[in-house]
């Protein structure tokens, strides 16, 4: 698809995004394509994005269990790209994430380091190992 | 846990014959005689030979009764096989002349003496042997001081290892651009006597049998297993970032020190996602106010 090409470049060039972000973004942008494509079949008409739409398509990950901080970053990438498309004059002003009124309970902290004795004790087993090597 | 991933059968062997035949070469017992020895007549004093040989060991006999502990702790033998049973005879002799095939020996091994030469040579096969469980451990202690990703470890190359400004260049990172990062004062002569091991710049650091880098996977399976063996639960690569830096904070690191280390480009990711676990010790700084006591 040519518009998610151009929708990469875009984020590297004019957000200044990370290549690996750019990439996932796209991809989020994809997805939500591929939703909206479903949807409009249904009852919608063209346009792709507004309110509703984003928050059906929440909903549809959470349907999909899909942990809080994917969604979230999801989300990140297509208002990303529905600020890509009203640049482009192919859609009408984007919403900010706050706007869209959706509640993520991320986990802030997704992994928990050892603890000091753990450590302290697993550092002392590789040390012990070391001494024995050639 | 089975220990035979941290400890591999093959380096167990090949350490065990090494001994046995530096034993056999320098003393009066005979291979049978040895093969049957207990671990208890390591201190029978009437048996001079064996504790002149012992104290002090070379590093291969050294390793080789340090494996003996782990591998077949209960083996009352001082020379079992990997499930601590009486090794044959016709056993020995066969992994033997294996060893003087491999190390390129023009000689069939019959149970006789070996000669100072044809024991360098044969040592000459030591670090391939050592190599699967040293280059976990390696890994582990990599990932344990330097709060890196397992893929950015999992890619290293020696070439990556500069021990003149002892740094290590990290070139599969994150955010796709080169990184250096300083090596672990402590892990410096570890990694020269590694690399030293290792033929050109371009050989990995980490690699499987067939020569191929390791993935990303290799450490987390390196990291698990040896977490496993310490009988710590759910060790995993990816707890050992936060773990770090957890661990420089309390050391009194500062934030930026710790940005350069982890290599994040912003304070909040940082805060946010490894510093933030240290809330739970608010507890214990009340503890240190010495106050209304």
């Amino acid at each position: 698809m040519d518009l998610l090409k151009e929708f990469i470049t875009y984020l590297l060039l004019t957000e200044n995004l990370a290549p690996l972000t750019s990439k996932a973004y796209s991809y989020d942008a994809k997805i939500y394509l591929e939703f909206t494509k479903q949807q409009r079949t249904k009852n919608m008409s063209d346009i792709p994005f507004n309110k509703k739409l984003i928050r059906d398509f929440a909903a549809e990950m959470r349907k999909q269990k899909q942990s809080e901080n994917s969604i979230e970053r999801r989300l990140h990438g297509v208002l990303a790209f529905w600020r890509y498309c009203h640049e482009r004059g192919v859609a009408e002003k984007p919403l900010s994430f706050r706007d869209l009124g959706l509640r993520i309970k991320s986990s802030k902290n997704p992994v928990m380091g050892l603890t000091h004795e753990e450590y302290i004790f697993f550092m002392e087993k590789i040390h012990e190992q070391l001494t024995y090597l050639p | 846990m089975n220990n035979s991933r941290i400890f591999p059968k093959q380096e167990f062997s090949y350490l065990r014959e090494m001994t046995l035949l530096e034993i056999h070469r320098q003393g009066n017992l005979s291979i049978k005689e040895i093969l049957s020895l207990k671990k208890e007549q390591i201190y029978i004093t009437e048996n001079q030979f064996l504790i002149d040989r012992i104290y002090p060991m070379s590093q291969t006999e050294e390793t080789f009764f340090f494996l003996l502990t782990e591998v077949a702790p209960d083996s009352k033998l001082l020379f079992p096989t990997v499930s601590g049973k009486q090794l044959r005879l016709g056993k020995f002799i066969e992994h033997v002349n294996h060893l003087f095939k491999k190390a390129k020996i023009n000689a069939v091994y019959k149970l006789q003496k070996l000669s100072s030469d044809q024991m360098q040579q044969l040592l000459t096969l030591q670090f391939e042997y050592q190599k699967p469980r040293y280059q976990r451990i390696l890994a582990c202690a990599l990932m344990g001081v330097e709060a890196t990703r397992p893929s950015e470890i999992a890619q290293l190359e020696k070439r990556d290892i500069n021990l003149g400004s002892e740094t290590i260049t990290l070139k599969v990172t994150k955010s796709q651009e080169i990184q250096q990062i300083p090596i672990y004062p402590q892990l410096v002569p570890i990694l020269r006597r590694y690399l030293s091991h290792l033929p050109n710049p371009k050989t990995p650091l980490f690699s499987r049998s067939s020569g191929r880098k390791w993935s990303r996977k290799n450490i987390l399976y390196a990291m698990k297993e040896f977490g496993e063996y310490c009988g710590i639960h759910g060790v995993t690569a990816q707890r050992m970032r936060p773990t770090v830096v957890m661990e420089l904070f309390r050391n009194g690191a500062t934030l930026e020190q710790i940005m350069q280390l982890t290599r994040h480009k912003y304070l909040a990711t940082l805060l946010e996602h490894y510093i933030n676990p240290l809330k739970n010790d608010a507890r214990k700084a009340l503890e240190h106010l010495y106050v209304l006591s």
